[in-house]
This record gives C-alpha cells, structure tokens and sequence, in this order.
C-alpha cells in the first residue's frame, strides 16, 4: 500500500513538473491576460497596486472622516473639470484626452466655487462644501492657467495657501491641516518691542527688534503611508499641534488673559462670566480646556455665547460684523486685542470698559486710549497683543498698577509672545 | 523482490519515460512532416506557447490571432507565403514574429504602423518627462497633461529605450491591463517643512490698524520614506 502512495506521490508530481514547465516559456506570466474593462464601473483594481493609500482610506473610513464614503474614481476620475479620461464601457470604447486612467486632483476642484455634487461608493449624491474663502482660488497652475486668489485678509492661513499655489501646488496646504501629513514649522518674530512712555504716549523711540527669535513646531502624524489620504474629521484637527507656541503663550498667561485676576470678578460688568477668562489666577488651569472652541472664541467669533453669573441663563449673541460671520475666515480670523477692544469695536456691547479705554467723555489726553490707538494705528498688528499683555499677562493687572509703567516716563522693554 | 516493488519500479520508469521520451520521440516522429505555409497560413504557435494561448482564452484579447499582434508591424518584412510556394517572401526585420509593443496598436493613427490597429490608448504625455518614443502618444487635442502615470509609462520608455526588455511603455501598460505580478517601490514625502515670519504691512485705512501678516518665507516637501507594494497576479 505504501508503495501505492509513494508512486501516486511520484505521478502527481510529474505532471506538476510538466504544467508549470508549460509557464516558464512567456517572459512575463500573466502578460497575455489582459484584462476585460468593457464593464460599466472601472474595470481596473486601484488598489492592487495602492494597497496602501487603500489602507490609509481604510483609516478615513474608520475615522468617518471626510471623504470616507468616495471611490478612489471620485476624486482621481472626477468629471467637473473637463478632463476626459479614456473610458471603455458597453457604449464603446473612447480614448482619454487630458488623463488616461486617473489625475492627480486639485481639492478645491471639488471644493472650489460652490462645491460639487459627486456620487459616492453607495450611488448617493452628495455635496463636497466649498472651502470658505479658499474656494475663490480660480484653479491650479500645473494645468498651466494663471493663478488669480482672492483670499481675504481677514483669513488668518491666506499666507500659506497663496504660497503653496505659488508653488503649483496649494493641495499642500490643505493637507497640512486636513490629513496624517506631517508638518514641520518654524516662526519667526521679532524678540522684543521697545518702548519709551512719555505721559502714556509711544515716542518715536518705540521699535521692534530687528532680531528675531524662532520656534520650531514639529508636529508628526502617524500613517502607514504618507497620511494624504488619512482625511481627519473636522472634530479632529487641533490648532494647538501646528500654534504650539501660542498654546504654550495661553498656558504662561501671555497670549490672551486666560486667566483671571483675584481682585477682578469672575463676571464682567454686564453680569457675564469673563469672554476668554478660564480660571483665576494661581489657581489650576485645566489645559484641555485650551481647545479649538476655546480658539474659536476669539478667532472664529460668528456667536458669543455668555452665560449670566446670577441666573445661569446663557445668552447667544450674534455678531453680523465680523469677518468670520460674514464669511471671510476659512478657520481662523487674523485678530488682535484692538479687534474686539476699542470705541468703534463692533463688540462694544460685550466691553463697557472699552477695553480700558476711556470713553469719549475723557478729558484725560494721557490715558490707556492714546497707548491703544497709537498702537493700533503706528505698529503692526502682531505687537498689538503684546502691548496690552504687557500689564495683562498672568492677570498682573490686579489693581496694582504700580509697575513699571506706572513709576514715570520709562523705557519698557517687553519680550514678544506669539 | 515483492510485488509492490515491482510496480513501483514500473512506475518510476514510466514516468521518466514520459520526460524524456517526447523529446527522444520528437527527433524522429514528424520532423519530416512540413506544415504547409501556402496562402499566408501559419505555424501554429500554441505548439511552443501553449502558455500564451491559455492566457489569451481568457483574455480581452481573446478574438485575436497570435499574428494579429506578432506579425502586425508595418515597417516589418515578416517572412511569408503569399500563394503557393513559388511566392515567398523571405523576412528581412523579422521571420516568423516579432515583439510589440502596445503601442503599436494602440497609438494615436495606428492605422499608419499597424496591420491590426486597435482603440486609441489616449491621455498620456511622455514629452513632459523629456522622454521620446517612436509611437504617436499624444497631439494637441489627446494631451494627456492631466495624468496621474505619465511618469510611469516615460520611466517605462526610457528603460526599455537601453533594454531588451519589453518594448516602450508595454510594461507600464501590463502593468494595469494584465494580470501580472507587479512591485513597485514608492518615495514618498510625509511631510514638510514650513518657515513663517512676521512681517510688517502698514498702516491699512480699511481696517484702521497697522497691517501685519505671518509671511511664509519656504516650503519644502520633507520626509520621504520608502514603501512597496506588491500587486499579486
């Protein structure tokens, strides 16, 4: 019986021998199999050889971020830009003209204008929103078409995405926020602002240090690829991975006043809890309350939301004037202290104080309005912040205003923060 | 010596038998049997390629004859017996077959260098990436500007430009259209690198304040890794 085995064993492999010497004649197996694409759908297995954007799309998908509902032909066959891709179905057979198989897409072809309807992977249309105020970018210039953007100035990143359509390619901005791809950063600013106080009023000697100082944010992503095609809900992008710096500014009191001096209410004078206050001064702060909403406060101001210290009633106020309501701000707003804080601030209602600024009905020429708006009106904006965090930062203004600004005429010399 | 012995010894000499006696066999049986090549018929390629036939079978190339595309060149004398064997044409670039290129078939007017010219490939620009074929890829209207593979399928010409490999861009074209093993290794950037500074605009009568902006004064694509993927056939 053994011997039975051992010669079927023997036969069996024989006729393995002759079948895969049947294979070693073509020069590459498989050569002459061509594939079948007359079907209606893409006939051709994207991710054969892209297994792993597939992955990364695979993480979108489990993330639900956007873009987790399209085909690979959604974005890279799109069909709203005049492309035309060769296309073999059962009406015949049609040649590509600007594209073969697939382009590499610019984001805001869907994204540009008033968005796009596309059919996703379930045969649903749905709407890919426009990208506020990037959206205005007229399109790409690898296409060898003039690049015209009309970004905003209010738009806080208009900077970036200009530079990256510079380059040919503003998909990078986008990815930069939007995606796994990681981002490597260096600010620069000037190190300090120097200033002579004359009766509350800058002198000419008032300058910005010609020397900068940099901080460099690294902030790496997982993927298994290149993380472009990891598509991160919109819950999921932090301002705080690529700002650091001002993250690390708000922790140390000197990018907004966070905190609360002791002596001040934690209410405002209209009977509010505080606008940006989170806590009192020397008392913890919780720093996972420094997040986007908390950003948004001021950055993307569409509604105030105040809730009245006595009765618990939170209130929602509506302010039409800012760029970001008027739908000039992508994310962020370019913003400064002088934005919400002074007499024509469109936010008047929320600052009786006017910021420290005395009303029209002062007599006082040398007071905190002549510093205000001197600074406002003779140096940039990103000095402006630091200027009023002067006596701001850490919530110094506790009523003590003896400081240094406070003994004469003095040269100050203040460190800028982000 | 026991029965089973015996047969398995029958065995073993049977099956060596059936290696090696076909082509004992083949030097003697039929090498004097001529395959009649008169009115253009052929030798019958299946005999060495029965591989290639299978594959065809299953092919979108199914309904095409091994000289539709092997014999196709029109810039090629393929040796030939047009009437009986008085009329013979003896092949001067090639005898009996010659590789191809997609290309050939499937180029822009392939009419003009093919016997059997197929559908227009269309979309692909090879003159981007500064590399030349000798096969009609694209004009004025079929640009091909837009493609995410054109720097596959001008690397593909390039190489097979200083090769005996497959001709043109044949190999980039398998590479999606047949069912063959394929590894690729990407470089791909992960990153980048951002350097942004303040700097002064001035004094902005709109606003009313004095104008600054985060200027970004470089970019540059970072953090390439390597990655390969491996498409099964």
């Amino acid at each position: 019986m053994r011997s039975w085995a051992v010669a079927l064993i023997l036969v069996i492999a024989i006729a393995g021998l002759f079948i895969s010497n049947i294979k070693v004649v073509s020069l590459i197996k498989g050569s002459h199999y061509v594939k079948d694409i007359s079907g209606n759908g893409n006939d051709v297995n994207c991710s054969a050889c892209h297994k792993h954007v597939a992955e990364e799309m695979a993480i979108t998908r489990a993330l639900h971020g956007p873009h987790w509902d399209l085909t690979c032909e959604d974005c890279h066959r799109y069909n709203g830009t005049g492309i035309s891709f060769a296309t073999a179905n059962s009406s015949g057979v049609f040649p590509g003209k600007q594209a073969h198989a697939a382009y590499v897409p610019s984001c805001l072809d869907c994204h540009g204008g008033k968005g796009a309807w596309i059919v996703n992977a379930s045969g649903v249309l749905v709407h890919a929103p426009p990208a506020r105020t990037f959206n205005v970018t007229t399109t790409v210039n690898y296409r060898n078409v003039t690049v015209i953007s009309s970004i905003p100035n209010a738009t806080a990143h208009k900077q970036f995405v200009a530079y990256c359509e510079k380059m040919g390619d503003e998909n990078l901005a986008c990815l930069a926020c939007h995606t796994n791809y990681s981002i490597n950063i260096s600010f620069s600013y000037p190190d300090y602002i120097y200033v002579d106080i004359l009766n509350w009023t800058f002198t000419t000697s008032t300058q910005i240090s010609s020397t900068y100082k940099v901080y460099n944010v690294s902030y790496v992503k997982n993927s298994i690829f290149s993380g472009k095609h990891v598509f991160l809900p919109l819950k999921d992008i932090n301002c705080s991975k690529c700002h650091e710096n001002i993250y690390l500014g708000l922790i140390n009191g000197k990018h907004a006043p966070i905190y609360i001096a002791s002596k001040w209410p934690v209410y405002n004078f209209w009977g509010f809890y505080r606008y940006h206050g989170l806590t009192y001064y020397g008392t913890p702060l919780n720093t996972s309350w420094i997040n986007n909403t908390y950003c948004d406060e001021c950055h993307y101001c569409v509604n105030v939301t105040l809730t009245n210290y006595t009765t618990g009633v939170t209130y929602t106020f509506r302010n039409p004037f800012t760029a970001a309501a008027k739908g000039l701000v992508h994310c962020a707003e370019k913003v400064s202290c002088y934005t919400c804080h002074h007499r024509n601030s469109t936010y008047w209602w929320l600052d009786p104080y006017y910021a420290i600024v005395n009303m029209s009905s002062s007599t006082v020429a040398y007071d905190h309005e002549n510093l205000i708006n001197a600074t406002a009106v003779n140096y940039p904006r990103f000095v402006h912040g630091d200027i009023c965090m002067a006596c701001h930062e850490a919530a110094y203004h506790n009523g003590q205003c003896g400081s240094e600004c406070h003994v004469g005429n003095q040269a100050v010399t203040q460190y800028t923060e982000p | 010596m026991d029965y089973g012995k015996a047969v398995l010894i029958t065995i073993i000499v049977f099956a060596l038998g059936v290696i090696v006696l076909p082509n004992t066999v083949s030097l003697f049986a039929g090498e004097h049997y001529w395959y009649n090549l008169s009115y253009n018929k052929t030798v019958p390629c299946v005999k060495c390629h029965a591989d290639v036939y299978e594959e065809l079978k299953l092919s979108a190339h199914r309904n095409l004859r091994c000289e539709d595309c092997h014999r196709a060149n029109k810039s090629i004398t393929y040796a030939s017996v047009s009437g009986s064997y008085t009329n013979v044409t003896p092949g001067k670039e090639a005898h009996a077959a010659s590789c191809v290129a997609c290309m050939l078939c499937h180029q822009i007017n392939a009419s003009h260098a093919s016997r059997v010219p197929g559908p227009y490939a269309g979309g692909f620009n090879v003159t981007l990436f500064g590399v030349t074929s000798s096969y009609n890829y694209s004009n004025s209207t079929y640009n091909g500007i837009c493609e995410a593979h054109n720097s596959l399928v001008a690397h593909a010409i390039a190489k097979a430009n200083n090769s005996s490999l497959l001709l043109d861009s044949t190999e980039a074209c398998l590479s999606c259209h047949a069912d063959i093993e394929v590894k690729m290794n990407f470089n791909v950037s992960t990153g980048m690198n951002v350097y942004a500074k303040d700097v002064v605009l001035g004094y902005n009568a709109t606003t009313g304040i004095n104008e600054s902006e985060v200027e970004i004064t470089g970019l540059y694509i970072t953090d390439f890794k390597n990655v390969t993927e491996v498409k099964l056939s």
